[in-house]
């Protein structure tokens, strides 16, 4: 997909109109917001700490050491120790992994199934609407995180089954949204013509609705991303998601709430790990809504 | 208007049909059944049998289904599987705390997020309304546990001023029952008061550039009567289906609020059901909450159609 570049090239410069990927298109409209410069920063920063945990990591997060316990924030132990005498610097750093595996999978599950039932029932309409329809509006009929539990509840706590609940409670959002697309693109008259030309369905629906209802999702998965993230951290917190002694934001936490006089600050760095990533990606999505809704340019 | 209803109504009948059979398909793919799952992996078969006949899962998924469905209508929500007190009571015990906390909640959330959302968008692009942006987007994303953690420090730990935990009757001791329920009404109130304060700027941002507002300052209205009169009233309407939806967000909230504050609600309730695998009281709880989340948004979509007289014309 390509995009005339309008914001990045100077007014009158001979570059203005000339296409450039969609991508780097969008990468430069959502850096044109100052916030989401810095989003995109810490964002980028938690992804590190992510993927080299093992390397950064001042000490093994499950490392017990009781002659340290309780410990307060020091040039050693930067956010101090449980009690256990693990570094809580390292369980940080290694609970980002939980965290946005957590986010990234069950985006990716809301997303895909979501939008596939939301394609299909938009396109076909008739029965297979009403089917998909409705059972999405039984499902958006549970609180969120109620029906995260509900399944967390019937397959066993662990991550994994806590990012297929979580996957599973985003699915109707995405169908509803894909939907509404679908419907709006398949009025339009370029589709029509697709169809008059004899287009079969598969094809119509791959190179026409597709890429054509693709903004609006993508502002969604960041939303889904920054969703899944906190009730990731909501289920580990209520001992349903990750299980000790791998560590995870929400479980830091609830164990904090043990030791809150003696050890606030085990309660305090996951939380701010928790809060600065999801309210990162939540600026980022405020970003790619701002820089994707034509109005809102126009404005 | 009686049309509206009716038609919303008849939407609605199928939904709950369908949140039936979602709930009750959820508990029964616990890996190796619901009897197991709650005896656990030591379970000798004959237990696991002499379970499944006392909660009739030795019947046809159909069958199980439509005799709960059938008991769920009178009232009889099963008994709990491991007192074997019946569930409707024990569920009759736990709500009051949460009703309660979820009315604080909401009051609380109301308030603030209308005033700062209406107070934003006033002074447009000024310092108050970057502020108020900034508090929004901050408590959007703060997780209410975290927040709740912090309070109890500051205001139980640090200050002394307020109880960390526990529940009173509010009839019993009315004073006890007001501390001991600010510290979570503020924690489940602050997430939703960010909501409602977006929503609201964005709503009053809205309605303050229609025509009809310019027309009530050319003819010299006070600001004051402007904004409360005419601004206000509009701006309101698509608050109404926020601060609905927030219910949902309540609901949710309380599962957690519930679990620090250690509020004997039905949250809590359900979170401790989750880990002594009692499955008919957590159906109970999942199914009491849907109906709840359900009947709130058929609520608030008849009211909408009482605000706003298009949405039941469409």
């Amino acid at each position: 997909m390509q995009m005339r570049d309008e914001g990045a090239a100077a007014p009158g410069s001979p570059l203005r109109g000339e296409p450039v990927p969609y991508w780097r298109w969008l990468l430069g409209r959502v850096l044109q917001v100052r916030l989401a410069t810095v989003a995109l920063t810490l964002i980028t920063c938690v992804a590190c700490m992510a993927v080299f945990a093992p390397w950064i990591s001042p000490a093994r997060p499950t490392d017990v050491d009781l002659t340290a316990v309780l410990r307060g924030p020091s040039l050693k132990n930067l956010m101090g120790t449980d009690e256990l005498g693990r570094d809580i610097f390292s369980r940080v750093i290694d609970g980002s992994r939980a965290s946005l595996s957590a986010g990234l999978i069950s985006a990716a599950i809301g997303l895909t199934v979501g939008t596939f039932f939301g394609l299909l029932a938009g396109y076909f309409l008739g029965l297979v609407d009403m089917l998909i329809m409705r059972l999405v509006d039984a499902m958006l009929a549970f609180p969120g995180i109620i029906l995260a539990l509900a399944i967390t509840a019937a397959l066993g706590p662990s991550l994994t089954n806590a990012m297929i609940a979580i996957g599973i409670v985003s699915i109707p959002t995405f169908a509803r949204l894909a939907r509404a697309q679908v419907l709006t693109i398949c009025r339009l008259d370029y589709v029509e013509a697709a169809r008059c030309l004899g287009a079969p369905n598969r094809h119509i629906i791959i190179r026409h609705v597709v890429p054509n209802m693709l903004t609006p999702i993508i502002v969604q998965s960041s939303l889904a991303v920054a969703f899944a993230i906190l009730t990731e951290a909501t289920l580990s917190f209520l001992g349903l998601g990750v299980q000790p002694p791998t560590p995870s934001w929400g479980y830091m936490l609830n164990v904090g709430r043990g030791y809150l006089s003696q050890a606030p600050w085990m309660s305090l760095f996951p939380g701010v790990a928790i809060f600065l990533t999801v309210m990162s990606i939540n600026l980022l999505g405020d970003a790619l809504r701002d820089a994707l809704d034509p109005r809102l340019r126009i404005e | 208007m009686t049309a509206y209803i009716i038609r919303r109504l008849l939407i609605t009948v199928p939904t709950i049909v369908l949140v039936t059979v979602v709930i009750f398909a959820i508990m029964r793919s616990m890996p190796g059944g619901p009897a197991q799952a709650m005896l656990g992996d030591q379970a000798t078969p004959e237990a696991i049998k002499a379970m499944e006949q006392r909660l009739g899962l030795d019947q046809p998924f159909h069958v199980q289904y439509l005799a709960w469905v059938g008991n769920a209508l009178r009232g009889d929500l099963g008994r709990s599987a491991f007192g074997n007190q019946p569930v409707s009571e024990i569920l009759l015990q736990r709500i009051p705390p949460t009703v309660e906390l979820a009315i604080l909640a909401m009051l609380f959330s109301v308030a603030i997020g209308i005033t700062a959302g209406v107070t934003a968008a006033v002074y447009h692009n000024s310092r108050i309304d970057a502020a108020a942006s900034v508090l929004a987007i901050l408590g959007v994303s703060t997780p209410s546990f975290w927040l709740g953690i912090m309070l109890v420090l500051v205001f139980s730990i640090w200050l002394r001023w307020l109880p960390s935990m526990g529940y009173t009757n509010l009839f019993i001791a009315p004073e006890t029952n007001v501390r001991q329920m600010i510290l979570p009404s503020l924690t489940l109130g602050a997430v939703m008061a960010a909501v409602v304060a977006r929503q609201t700027r964005g709503a009053m941002l809205d309605v303050l550039y229609q025509d009809y507002i310019r027309t009530a300052r050319a003819k010299g209205l006070v600001e004051r009567v402007v904004l409360t009169r005419h601004a206000l009233g509009n701006a309101l309407i698509p608050v109404v289906t926020i601060v609905g939806l927030q219910l949902g967000q309540v609901l949710s909230g309380a599962v957690v609020v519930e679990t620090i504050f250690a509020l004997p609600g039905s949250g809590q309730l359900l979170v401790s059901s989750i880990f002594t695998r009692d499955f008919p009281i957590v159906q109970a709880v999942v199914l009491v909450m849907a109906l709840i989340f359900t009947a709130v948004n058929l609520a608030v979509d008849l009211l909408y159609g009482v605000l706003d007289p298009r949405v039941r014309l469409s």
